[in-house]
């Protein structure tokens, strides 16, 4: 387009066609594999991340244990047996966790497929 | 040409400077079949519109600033705005006056709509259109 000298009092026209043209790149998801996204429950992802969270509070209160002691002058000191059920714990959240990232999955198979559709066919 | 339908909340700038041309006394920049595509309005620097098609329908995915998509992002930093679909910056502009806008980047073909433009030219289905000052129209470019 060329630079007008006076100003325009039309707009410039330009063919729909020529704007509107590729669609929303969709994924055609079937009732079977969105139950496979949605229904089919993990147990061992939820026993690995139920461990985490349970860890994750029994930790919380061992280190408000440390800190009274060190800091309040607090009575209770964390016992040994304390130490030991943190440590156990926590041996079991990392064979959980990696349980559940390590064996096959239908749901995260489906995912993997969903993104690799989207990148492939977002950046043609 | 459809007559330009506007949200009741949209003031437009007096002077919008847009990838390189200039609308006066205008309304919307961009419009398809009569409906804007996006707006930046006065007041709050968050008087933003985005109508984007969505299958057959077009619908207002952003309107004054609000989203029902999260994946939308509007943030003001000063008299700045700058738009976001998840990663991919849409529009970005600057208020350098009370009555005058600029916007320098303009990105919608995530949408599948053939428009795009950087501070020097805009460029809409494949044409550029670059240095060109409108005064009172309704709309700087149609489609349709």
């Amino acid at each position: 387009m060329t630079v007008a000298d006076t100003p325009r009092r039309e707009p410039i026209q330009v063919d729909r066609d020529a704007v509107v043209t590729m669609q929303h790149v969709t994924f055609p998801l079937q009732q079977h594999q969105f139950l496979r996204l949605t229904k089919i429950p993990s147990f061992v992802g939820i026993w690995a991340h139920s461990f985490f969270a349970g860890t994750g509070v029994f930790m919380v209160t061992i280190v408000a244990r440390l800190i009274d002691v060190r800091y309040f002058d607090g009575a209770l000191t964390v016992s040994s047996l304390e130490w030991i059920t943190l440590g156990i714990l926590c041996l079991l959240v990392v064979i959980f966790e990696g349980i559940y990232f390590s064996i096959p999955s239908e749901r995260k198979k489906m995912v993997r497929a969903i993104q690799s559709y989207f990148d492939i066919h977002e950046n043609q | 040409m459809l007559s330009l339908q506007l949200p009741n909340e949209y003031v437009p700038y007096e002077e919008l400077i847009i990838c390189g041309n200039v609308m006066r006394n205008g309304k919307a920049p961009i419009t398809v079949d009569g409906r804007p595509v996006f707006l930046i309005g006065k007041g709050p620097m968050t008087a933003v519109w985005l109508q984007v098609p969505t299958g057959k329908e077009w619908r207002y995915e952003i309107s004054n600033g609000q989203s029902d998509d999260s994946a939308y992002k509007v943030t003001v930093s000063g008299d700045s705005i700058a738009v976001y679909f998840g990663p991919h910056l849409l529009l970005r502009a600057a208020r350098k006056s009370e009555t005058t806008l600029q916007i320098d980047h303009i990105d919608l073909t995530k949408f599948g709509l053939s428009i795009h433009g950087d501070a020097s030219s805009l460029q809409v289905g494949g044409m550029t259109i670059s240095g060109n000052t409108f005064d009172g129209v309704q709309t700087m470019i149609n489609v349709g």
